[in-house]
This record gives C-alpha cells, sequence and structure tokens, in this order.
C-alpha cells in the first residue's frame, strides 16, 4: 500500500479500517433517510470477486450499512435499510463490462423516498427502490469503516483510490455530472473563504435595515429619494455606501452620527459596529428585497420548541386514537390555550400547569372507562395472554398506534412492568391493558409532538413518523391514521409526490374541512365574538345572538368559498354571496329572498350579492368589522387589513403622542379624524399607510350595519386608496366592492394568506429565512389554482414541514 | 369596604360567618416545630401595581401616596431613582415595557415573553436546583387585573428563558384551589380493599408518566433545550399532583367551603375590546383582599415561597366609583367617568397618569395611587403583623422574605422614554437581615444592579442580563 500523487495505491492485501464506528456520520444519515457514496477508483483487474471491498461500513461479512464492491467486471453497492436484510441485499450493481481498469468515477445515491441509483463517469447506469427507513443506522455503534478489505478480512480488493466521499443527502443528476466533470482532484483543492459579509448581511444587517431603516425609506414613502429594500448600483455613486469602506460612505456617516433615523431612538452601539462590520467588509447585499415582515419576529437560536398538543388537538387525538368524544369532559377540564402571535397553537405558549396535567390524568382515567378495552387490544393482537411475548407484542403494536411511532426498548419494559404490577396485584388482562393506555395516554409521546431536535444546528430532515404526524396534524388537527402510520413505517414520505398524493388523500376526509374552520376561526380571532359587548346605550338593538349569527356567517362563507366552490383562498375577499340569519340580515339592513323570510331565527340563509354594493367578502362581515370595536376604530380596522391581509409592518407610535381616540362630532367624521392624523407630520407617515385601507369601511358602523351617515348626520363616504406595502404607488378604489375586489386579485394579500396558513400549520411565527421557502411555497399553490387545498399541500409537501430546525448537541 | 381582615385562625377553623374557608389537611399545617425552629426557609416575591407613582410624587416620602406604607416603614427600604430605561422596547410605551422589566430588568421578547428571568425564579432555582419540596407550589403568580393584551402587563415571574413561570391565578377561587385544592382522584373514594388496590395501581402509572418526562427533559433526550425545559417543567407538575394524589390524603370532614366566586368579571370578558371597565371601589378591594388573604395564607402555611401578585395590569383602565375612606376618614370620593366627563378609554383613571403634571395638584391620580398602596399595604400586613406570620426568629415572614414591590414606569407621560423609564418605584423586605430596611434611598442605579445585588445577597450566582455586562454592586441596600 502506498501513497501516489494525492491516491492510494492498495498492490497488496491490506487493511485499512476507523479505529472507532463513525456514529455521528450514521446518525446523521439515519436522521436525513438520504445517502450519497462518491469515489474515484481504479481497479486492478477485472478478475476480483466476493464483492471485494472498495469501500464498506460494516461489522463482518453478513452485516454491514453500506459497501461498494467489485464482482469481476461489474460494481455491487449493498445498502442497509428496514426492508433489506443485515447484508443490504438485494444490492444495486452494474452491467458486467461497466467496470474497467481505468481511473473511474462511482457514485451510488439513495433518496428518502427510496429511489437508489449508481452512476458511473457522470451517468446513471441502474437504479432500483431500497425501500424502508434508515432505523438500522439509528445508533449502530459496531460498524467500523474499511477500505481495501472486509471488516473480518477475507474479502480484499486490489487498485487505486483517489476519492471517498460520503453525504447525508442523495447528490442529484447534475451535482454528480458537476462532480465528474471536477475530477478526482476537487475535492482536494482549498476551500474559497467564506463570503463573511454576505453571512452577516442574511443573520443581521438584513434585520437591522429592515427594523430601523426601511419605515421612511422604502418603496411607499421613499423620504430622502432613497429606497433601502433594494440594493441599488446608485447606492456607491451616491456615496452612501462604499463596500469596504464604512469611512466615505454616507450610510455609516449620518448613523453614526445619530443623524438617522430620524425621530426615533439612535441605533445602539451595537448595532452600530454591526453595520461598520458589513460595511467594511465588503458590503454583500444577497437578498431581491428586504421585506420588513419577514424580520417582524427575531429569529433566535436555540428556539426550537416541542409543541403540546392544544386543546382540540387532544380531543380529536383522542377521539381517532380510541374513539372516545372527550369534547365536553375536556373543555370542563383542560386549561384553555392562550394566543400568542396571532395564534393560540403558537408552541413557545403552550405552556403546561397542574391543571393541565391533573386533568390529562382524569381524563384518561374517562377513556379508560369509556372504552372497550377488549376490543381496543384487539385491534392490535388476538392473543390475550399476559406471557412476555404475547404482551410485548401487543404493546409495541398498541405503543405505535397510541404514541404515533414505535416504542423504543425503554418504553416497551416500561408499560411491560405495568402490566406484571396489575397482574402480580390480582389484576387480569383489560385491567393491565387499561393502565397501561391510561399511562400511554398521559405521556410525553402521546401529549406532545416529540421529534428529534438534536443535531448540528441546521434544518435536517424529519424521520418518517415525525412526518406523518406533521401531515395529520396540519391537514385533520389530529394524530395519523393506519395509512399514514404504514406509510411511515415502510419509509414512503420521503419525496414530494408520496406526500402529495397523502395530502389529496387526507383532504377528502371531513376532518380536513373541521381543521380548516378552526384555521380561519384562530386567525381572525372569531372566539372573540362571545365576548362582545357594546355599549348598550349605544346600540340598545343589539342581542349577543347576533355574535354567534357573525361567527357563523363567516364560517359558511369560508365553507362555500373553500370546499363547494374551492376557489382561490383569497375569493374570501370579494365572494359575492353571504350566509346570515334573518336576524343577522336585520341587523345588516340586508335584504332576504322573499320566500326566505319565515323560518327559524338561527337558520342560516344564502344570499346573493352579485347586486348589493354594500356586502360581499370578509372584510363585510361583522366577525371582521367589530374589531374596530363601539366606535369602529379606523386605526384598528386598517391595521387589520394592513397587518393581516398586506403583511405591512408599521412601528408603535413613538414616545409623546396622545394615542386616544379623537371623538367625532357634527362636522367630523372618522375619516375626517384620520385625515387630519395622516396630515400631521408625526403620525402621518405611517398612519397614512394603513388609515386609507379602512376608509372604505366608513359606512359600517362599530357592529357592522350599513348606514350613509353617522350618529351625528355626517355623510359618510367609503372611497379611498391602498397603499400595499414594498409597492411605490397607492391604487384609489371608489367604492367598498371595489376595495374587495383589489384585495381579492391581489398577489400581497395571496402572500399573507400563504404565511398565516403556513404559520398556522408550523405553530411558529415565520421569519426571514422561511420567506424563500414561502415564495416557492405560494408558487406552487398558484399553479394549482391557489385554493386551501393547495396551499395546504404546497405547505405539507415543502421544507417547511419536511425539514425541522436541529439545536447543535453540547 | 365591605369586609375585614379575615385573621388566619378563622380560616383554619371554618367558623363564623366568612364565606371563605379550606380544607384542612394535616400536611397543610405549618409544621408543627416551626415555631421553634431558628432557620427560616428563604422566599422571594414580586408585588406589582399597574400605574406607578411618578418619581416627583416619591419625593414626599410617606406624606402622602406612600402614606398607606408608613406603618410598615421600618420593615421596607424604599428606593428611589431606579432606572429602568434598558427596557425600552423601540416604540413601545412603558405600559408594556417597563412591565416586563420589572422583576427582570430586561426588555420583552415577543408579546408572550420577557427578556430573562424574575428575580423569585432565580432565587428559586437557586434555593431549589432539584424542585421544591413536596407538596409544595413551585411558583404561585396569581393578581386581579382586566387588560390582557400582552401577558408581561400582568404576569410577574418568569423562567430564565422568559416565558410564564406559571399560569396566571385570576380568581381567587382559582388561587384557592391550586394552592390548597386536593386532586380528585379518578377512583372512588372508600377503604374497601379494591379501591386502595386500583390507587396504588394507579400510582404506579403516575410513576411511569414521570419515567417517561424524566428521560425526554434529561441528558439522553432528542430534544432541544427549550422543549427540554417544558418537559422539566411538565415534570414538576406531574410531581405535585403525585404528591397531591397520593401524599396528601387526609382531609379533615368538617372542612369549610371553598372561597365564594368573584364577583368581578374575569378572563376575556372582563374587558374584552381595553376599552376599560366600570367598577366599584367594594367590588375592587373586596376582590383584592380576598386574594391577598389567600395568597398570605399560603405563604403562612409554607406552601408557597416564590411567586408574584399582581395588583391591577400595566396600564389598567378602570372607571372606578365609590367612597374612599382612609383611616376612618373620607380620602376621596371616585366617579372617573363623570370627572373625566367621558366615556371608554378616555373615561378612565388611565389617563390621569398621562396627564400627569408635576407643577399641578394631580388630585385624582394621587387618590387612586394611595388607594392602590393601602391595598398593598394590606397585603404586606399579612405578612408582618398576624400571629401565624411570626417565624422561629422571632421576625415576621415580611421581614424574613424578599418582597419586591414595584410597578412599571416613573412617569405616566409617554413624551420622554427616559423620563418614563427612570425613578421605577421600588421598595424592598428585609430578607431577613440581608438589606437595609426603614429608609428611604436615593439608590440612582439601573435597575439591572440593584436587582443583581439583591441576587448577590441572597445567595444566587445566576445574574439578570446579558451575561458580559459588567455590573455596579449598589452596596448601599445591603446591610
Amino acid at each position: 500500500m502506498e501513497w501516489s500523487d494525492g491516491s492510494l495505491v492498495l498492490k497488496k492485501k491490506s487493511e485499512i479500517r476507523s479505529v472507532a464506528p463513525p456514529t455521528r456520520m450514521t446518525q446523521v444519515i439515519a436522521r436525513t433517510g438520504e445517502f450519497t457514496l462518491e469515489a474515484w477508483v481504479r481497479p486492478a483487474n477485472l478478475k476480483q470477486e466476493g464483492p471485494a471491498r472498495m469501500v464498506t461500513l460494516s461489522k463482518n461479512t453478513t452485516d454491514r450499512l453500506f459497501t461498494l464492491g467489485q464482482e469481476k467486471n461489474r460494481y455491487d453497492v449493498r445498502f442497509r435499510s428496514s426492508r433489506t436484510d443485515r447484508n443490504g441485499s438485494p444490492s444495486l450493481g452494474s452491467r458486467e463490462g461497466q467496470l474497467t481498469d481505468s481511473l473511474t468515477h462511482v457514485v451510488y445515491t439513495r433518496e428518502r423516498g427510496g429511489m437508489a441509483r449508481l452512476f458511473l463517469d457522470g451517468r446513471q447506469v441502474a437504479d432500483r427502490e431500497v425501500d424502508g427507513d434508515l432505523g438500522p443506522w439509528d445508533g449502530a455503534d459496531s460498524y467500523r469503516l474499511a477500505l481495501g478489505d472486509e471488516i473480518s478480512g477475507g474479502r480484499p480488493w486490489l487498485g487505486e483510490i483517489h476519492l471517498v466521499a460520503i453525504y447525508s443527502r442523495a447528490l442529484g443528476d447534475g451535482e454528480v455530472a458537476a462532480h465528474f466533470r471536477a475530477g478526482p482532484k476537487a475535492g482536494t483543492k482549498p476551500q474559497a473563504p467564506p463570503d463573511l459579509s454576505g453571512e452577516l448581511f442574511e443573520q443581521k444587517v438584513a434585520s437591522l435595515l429592515a427594523n430601523r431603516c426601511v419605515e421612511c425609506h422604502e418603496p411607499g414613502t421613499r423620504e430622502g429619494d432613497l429606497d433601502l429594500t433594494r440594493y441599488a448600483e446608485s447606492f456607491r455613486e451616491d456615496g452612501l455606501i462604499f463596500p469596504g469602506n464604512s469611512g466615505d460612505s454616507l450610510l455609516w456617516e449620518v448613523v453614526e452620527s445619530d443623524e438617522m433615523p430620524q425621530d426615533r431612538d439612535p441605533l445602539s452601539a451595537e448595532e452600530k459596529a454591526l453595520l461598520k462590520r458589513w460595511i467594511d467588509q465588503g458590503a454583500s447585499w444577497t437578498v431581491a428585497v428586504i421585506d420588513p415582515a419577514n424580520y417582524r419576529h427575531p429569529e433566535k437560536a436555540g428556539s426550537v420548541w416541542v409543541r403540546r398538543l392544544t386543546r382540540i388537538e387532544y380531543v380529536e387525538t383522542v377521539r381517532a386514537t380510541t374513539g372516545v368524544d372527550l369534547s365536553p369532559e375536556a373543555r370542563d377540564l383542560l386549561p384553555e390555550d392562550l394566543r400568542a402571535d396571532g395564534f393560540s397553537n403558537t408552541a413557545y405558549n403552550l405552556n403546561v400547569d397542574l391543571g393541565h396535567v391533573d386533568a390529562y390524568a382524569r381524563l384518561a382515567s374517562l377513556i379508560v372507562e369509556d372504552l372497550d378495552v377488549g376490543k381496543f387490544a384487539g385491534r392490535f393482537s388476538n392473543r390475550r395472554n399476559v406471557n412476555d411475548k404475547d404482551m410485548i407484542a401487543l404493546l409495541k403494536a398498541m405503543g405505535e398506534w397510541v404514541c404515533r411511532g414505535p416504542l423504543t426498548k425503554d418504553e416497551v419494559s416500561l408499560y411491560r412492568g405495568i402490566t406484571t404490577t396489575v397482574v402480580s396485584a390480582g389484576g387480569d388482562f383489560e385491567e393491565a391493558i387499561g393502565f397501561v393506555l391510561e399511562a400511554m395516554l398521559q405521556s410525553p409521546r402521546f401529549l406532545y409532538r416529540i421529534e428529534k431536535q438534536r443535531g448540528d444546528g441546521t434544518r435536517w430532515p424529519v424521520g418518517q413518523y415525525e412526518m406523518a404526524s406533521r401531515l395529520s396534524y396540519a391537514i385533520w388537527g389530529a394524530s395519523p391514521d393506519q395509512e399514514l402510520l404504514g406509510a411511515a413505517r415502510n419509509g414512503k414520505l420521503g419525496n414530494q409526490g408520496q406526500l402529495e398524493a397523502q395530502a389529496r388523500r387526507m383532504l377528502e376526509d371531513p376532518r380536513a374541512i373541521a381543521q380548516s374552520e378552526r384555521f380561519v376561526t384562530d386567525w381572525l380571532h372569531l372566539d372573540r365574538l362571545s365576548q362582545l359587548n357594546p355599549d348598550s346605550e349605544r346600540f340598545p338593538d343589539w342581542r349577543p345572538e347576533l355574535a354567534a349569527d357573525m361567527r357563523q356567517e363567516s364560517l359558511a362563507v369560508f365553507r362555500e368559498v373553500v370546499w363547494e366552490k374551492q376557489w382561490p383562498l383569497a375569493r374570501l375577499l370579494d365572494a359575492p354571496f353571504t350566509h346570515v340569519t334573518p336576524r343577522l340580515a336585520d341587523h345588516y339592513r340586508l335584504a332576504l329572498p322573499p320566500d326566505r323570510k319565515a323560518g327559524a331565527s338561527d337558520e342560516l340563509v344564502r344570499v346573493d350579492l352579485s347586486e348589493e354594493p354594500s356586502r360581499g367578502g370578509l372584510l363585510t362581515q361583522g366577525s371582521v368589522l367589530t374589531i374596530g370595536g363601539d366606535d369602529a376604530s379606523m386605526v384598528t380596522r386598517g391595521l387589520f387589513v394592513f397587518h393581516d391581509l398586506l403583511r405591512g409592518t408599521v412601528n408603535n407610535p413613538p414616545p409623546g403622542l396622545d394615542v386616544s381616540p379623537v371623538p367625532t362630532k357634527a362636522g367630523l367624521t372618522h375619516r375626517g379624524v384620520a385625515v387630519d392624523r395622516i396630515k400631521n407630520g408625526n403620525c402621518g407617515s405611517c398612519h397614512g399607510k394603513f388609515e386609507p385601507l379602512a376608509f372604505g369601511l366608513e359606512k359600517y358602523d362599530g357592529l357592522g350595519s350599513w348606514s350613509e351617515q353617522d350618529r351625528h348626520g355626517n355623510a359618510l363616504r367609503e372611497d379611498g386608496e391602498v397603499s400595499v406595502p414594498g409597492e411605490e404607488e397607492p391604487v384609489s378604489y371608489d367604492t367598498v366592492s371595489e376595495l374587495m375586489t383589489f384585495l381579492a386579485g391581489n398577489d400581497r394579500v395571496v402572500e399573507s394568506l400563504t404565511w398565516k396558513l403556513a404559520q398556522f400549520v408550523v405553530g411558529r411565527p415565520l421569519g426571514a429565512s422561511d420567506a424563500p421557502i414561502l415564495a416557492e411555497i405560494q408558487d406552487r399553490a398558484a399553479e394549482k389554482g391557489g385554493t386551501y387545498q393547495a396551499l395546504l399541500t404546497a405547505i405539507v409537501s415543502s421544507d417547511l414541514v419536511r425539514m425541522a430546525q436541529t439545536e447543535k448537541a453540547d | 369596604m365591605s369586609r375585614s381582615p379575615l385573621p388566619r385562625r378563622t380560616f383554619l377553623r371554618g367558623l363564623g360567618s366568612i364565606g371563605i374557608g379550606l380544607p384542612l389537611l394535616e400536611e397543610m399545617l405549618p409544621r408543627a416545630a416551626a415555631a421553634a425552629e431558628a432557620s427560616v426557609p428563604i422566599r422571594s416575591f414580586n408585588v406589582f401595581f399597574g400605574l406607578g407613582i411618578p418619581a416627583p410624587l416619591q419625593e414626599e416620602g410617606f406624606d402622602d401616596v406612600l402614606e398607606p406604607l408608613g406603618p410598615l416603614k421600618d420593615k421596607l427600604l424604599v428606593m428611589r431613582k431606579v432606572d429602568q430605561v434598558r427596557c425600552d422596547q423601540r416604540g413601545m410605551n412603558a405600559h408594556f415595557d417597563g412591565a416586563s422589566g420589572a422583576f427582570t430588568a430586561t426588555p420583552p421578547s415577543g408579546e408572550a415573553k420577557s427578556g430573562g428571568a424574575s428575580i423569585d425564579q432565580l432565587v428559586r432555582r437557586s434555593c431549589h436546583p432539584e424542585g421544591m419540596p413536596p407538596g409544595m407550589v413551585p411558583t404561585l403568580a396569581a393578581g386581579t387585573f382586566f387588560r390582557r393584551s400582552r401577558v408581561s402587563r400582568y404576569v410577574h415571574s418568569y423562567n430564565p428563558d422568559g416565558t410564564v413561570a406559571a399560569a396566571m391565578q385570576e380568581r381567587p377561587r382559582d388561587l384557592f384551589d391550586r394552592v390548597f385544592g386536593l386532586v380528585a382522584l379518578p377512583t372512588e373514594n372508600g377503604t374497601d380493599p379494591e379501591n386502595e388496590r386500583r390507587q396504588r395501581l394507579r400510582h404506579s402509572v403516575l410513576d411511569a408518566v414521570m419515567e417517561q418526562y424524566h428521560h425526554f427533559s434529561g441528558a439522553h433526550s432528542p430534544l432541544g433545550s427549550a422543549s427540554k425545559a417544558r418537559l422539566s417543567e411538565h415534570l414538576e407538575r406531574v410531581r405535585e399532583l403525585e404528591q397531591r394524589a397520593y401524599r396528601l390524603q387526609k382531609r379533615d370532614p368538617n372542612a369549610p367551603e371553598v372561597p365564594p366566586e368573584s364577583k368581578v368579571l374575569h378572563g376575556g370578558l372582563a374587558d374584552p375590546g381595553g376599552e376599560g371597565i366600570d367598577i366599584t371601589l367594594d367590588e375592587l378591594t373586596e376582590e383584592w383582599r380576598l386574594m391577598a388573604d389567600l395568597y398570605a395564607l399560603a405563604i403562612q402555611m409554607d406552601r408557597v415561597r416564590f411567586g408574584s401578585i399582581t395588583f391591577l395590569a400595566a396600564g389598567e383602565r378602570i372607571r372606578l366609583t365609590g367612597k374612599y375612606e382612609y383611616d376612618g376618614k373620607l380620602r376621596y370620593e371616585f366617579n372617573d367617568r363623570k370627572e373625566r366627563n367621558a366615556s371608554g378609554s378616555k373615561g378612565c383613571s388611565h389617563e390621569y397618569w398621562h396627564q400627569f403634571n408635576p407643577d399641578k395638584e394631580n388630585r385624582q391620580l394621587r387618590a387612586h395611587a394611595h388607594m392602590k398602596m393601602n391595598e398593598v399595604a394590606y397585603f404586606l400586613n399579612r405578612l408582618a403583623s398576624d400571629e401565624a406570620s411570626v417565624e422561629g426568629n422571632g421576625r415576621s415572614i415580611l421581614e424574613n422574605s424578599l418582597l419586591t414591590i414595584s410597578t412599571e414606569s416613573g412617569d405616566g407621560r409617554h413624551s420622554d422614554v427616559k423620563r418614563e423609564l427612570s425613578g421605577v418605584f421600588h421598595a424592598i423586605s428585609g430578607a431577613n437581615g440581608r438589606f437595609q430596611t426603614g429608609k428611604i434611598l436615593d439608590v440612582d442605579a439601573e435597575g439591572i444592579d440593584v436587582y443583581n445585588t439583591m441576587l448577590q445577597a441572597m445567595g444566587v450566582k445566576e445574574r439578570l442580563g446579558p451575561g458580559d455586562r459588567k455590573g455596579r454592586s449598589i452596596d448601599g441596600i445591603r446591610v
């Protein structure tokens, strides 16, 4: 054996192996489910067989994780999954004659979905499905890496090895071809120094500019004729930013001297130092547009939160797992989930208190009481014995179902311990299983969505069972069914096609409708309506039933748009129909079809609005209009449209301003108050962005009734203009229906809905690092019609759901 | 005021016509040896009141607004000129960020999180790194508030990761259940052997459950640090459940009833739009005192050593009516709506803080603040003057504990951040001889340095704020 010009030449039988098992590597590959082995090799002859081991990760001649070998004049690759034998068979090989004594680039890839491919000199020569997951790789601590022979000897290979590389992902065709073109020495070249300035920009500077500068320097405002959301060549010409030289950069000068930001706090010393370092390091600008909405939530390392089941998820999971309906008891016993960042399923805010654990214990007991335990156990095994063999088999099957993934050995032992305790106390099979079920229902594996979060600090693909749960909670708000778990077991939740097929199937289930209604309820905070308590002197006709009617109206319109008509989701904004009770129709002063006036007042009546100029779309419904309070605040309504539909950002008012609402009076409408505020130098730059969005809603009073005059007799209007964040010119509208049509067709609204649904799915606020994936999701959903179904499918099959942020192990 | 202070003994015996009582659990009684015990437990509580005391009024000492604290002055150190400017969240006013900074000295981190731990939680973790002794509530967060748009307006106990340290108990009955409630086991009560057997088996189920939480919060957990902390919290709660369910089973058959239902609205219904609520002084003080009595009782019975109590949220909006009597004399007759001649948020007492003018009389603000201090003093008195508050070393619980009293801002006017977040009222108790008392001190220091000095004196190694910050010890507050 000798080294020759960067290659290892094996002239005689040699043993080259790692001193310890490469457990870190195998762990990562197990987690990603993907693999690539790349090698540049020149066999010494065409007679070697066994296969003769070029590269192997194995224990002995019959137990391995992978092996690249030579079988006379062909290549042979064995790769282990949960569906192969211990030897990695069946293997994938080239055709006879494809192995020559020339220096050859050999690449074997295995995708998460199971497809394995073999490439020689950049060209694919063979493929096959290698089903199953990579469970055998996880925790593998007795396999070692070897070159030139089997770990236990007896399969020697002679020849030259110029390069061996192992990846925890499957290289694509293009990458394989590029690696081949780069040649065997490509990997030995020193790496170019990283672009520090680019990294700094993405991680910190873009956020700094978004939060401290863009408020005034974006396309809509362009104060000082400067737009800082996009890089412009003119920055250098105008002396604003000289890459590499902060001293000559105007941006640095005005910030350092605290001239900027104007009327806001100066940058802190740390922020200034950051800006200076970025300019001095070359001022790389790595994003097309700085969208301040992407930087609203600071992204912090180490903030990966396990998701506790929300109250409703708990109820639905119990129902799916056991068939027991616990909704009334859970509502009574489980504390409410509190809202944070716009939703009540935000993981970091799903705390746990004594009330929760007490309720979980009581509810577990109630479930077992309600359940035919013997029948339940019969779903997993026909054997009702309490011996080790039968009981362990039952516990494994039952545990996989209840805990949404296979149990570990320790968990099986723990539950087995409960059964032996029960039996030794005189209990029978059913009692033992009942207590096991109580324990499982209180376990973290049931109450939380446990995922592997340890890694290297980057995003890793989620495991198959984790993916099954992610799919089912996203689409149904409940645990996976047997088909999903089966797909996870067989490694069939790996590629986009498989995920899309599952999503299509799941969207046919009525639970998908219920989950979609939970989304719209949470997004619009419809639960708020039950707490409406308007001033009785001002609104003497108000009845609490109207609040429930408003909620039902929004949900019914949502159902029709999303599920019956399957229109693009944004059509919620201009749907030309509604569903109201006669009571709500009276409140709206809306005429019902003549034949539908009679009947119970709780019954929803569909009303065509195509000829009704005052109604049509979400913003014309009481459920949303009431967010402005009794006074129909233009600020609150405008901010809703700005934040929740246009992804606008606006800072809080600076200190020193009286933010109390200004009352209207004869001669002064809400619009008049708003216009005065917009004209005011201090307020106008921000209020000008969002208050005109509510001008079109001026004719709706605080409770959503339509009128031409306010209570002081002032005439009301419905014209206004929309400034879409990121765009330079506002768009005027004359009527409320024009406003709704504009919003329903606007890309920014579509983007906003994408971000909202995606946040609801992932249970955390989204940030700049998610933005590229969300843009992709939006495009894919648009290609499929922009429906809720298309959007949700695009989300669950995207890297937002397929990948998980990991935390670096200590 | 419609009710008088309730002596603890009355609580325990459940006598008389009072509407509150306790299930008497043997294990809940103060330890028999407590009276003779020379060492006293370390306790730390944060006492928060909404809408602060403007710094100029603090200069008057105990002469006006702080008058109700006067009788307790020997047991308190009043600190003036405490600066919380570092807690400023750009573009926000002190209702939110000042309140979040109270007891944490760090700006908030998102709408439902603080920027770091609160004082009580660092003390708790330092004294009880393995969790609290059996039967204790790890942290008790309670209080009366109506405005709930952001949690740090009303929650004042935080974990080091900024999440709330305990669920907020906002009704007296919730607090009662949290501290004194027994867990009703799913099995029937009774003494027949079958029930006992089922109880034992269910206990083994809980053991198995704890084992799993232990695994997922331990070194071999697949979870990241924040998630492990969450599972660790869950484990602590399960342990507590286990204690209550299986070890505190002896109930006095004559135990009196739980406290009466609260008379004021709570939850989202209380102030759904944040426009303020109408409330009478009697309703408010009755609620406050019930809460204060229960909280103090929980401390006296050593069920609670750490936590926070809130007297109105930061930026609370109430329209108060009623006659306020102090020391037997009519001090003020509240009628905010009428005096302000406005409804909705404009008619709330909150506005008096925005319109504070040091050159004017500020009559209404003074009356509101005085009344609030009177209620804070009521709570402190329960820990200072009750017979049950005397501990083994002859001092009262108030003197032996670290009570930190603070608020959201040093000036209600939003026009100047520095002014608004400077001079934030602070008072602390002596913590068993660790801190000066009987003084009003102009500390002229950042809150973070004051808090960290307090932590140092309490023997806590961890510090609030950024790790690389060079702190300043405020030695003047220590004995």
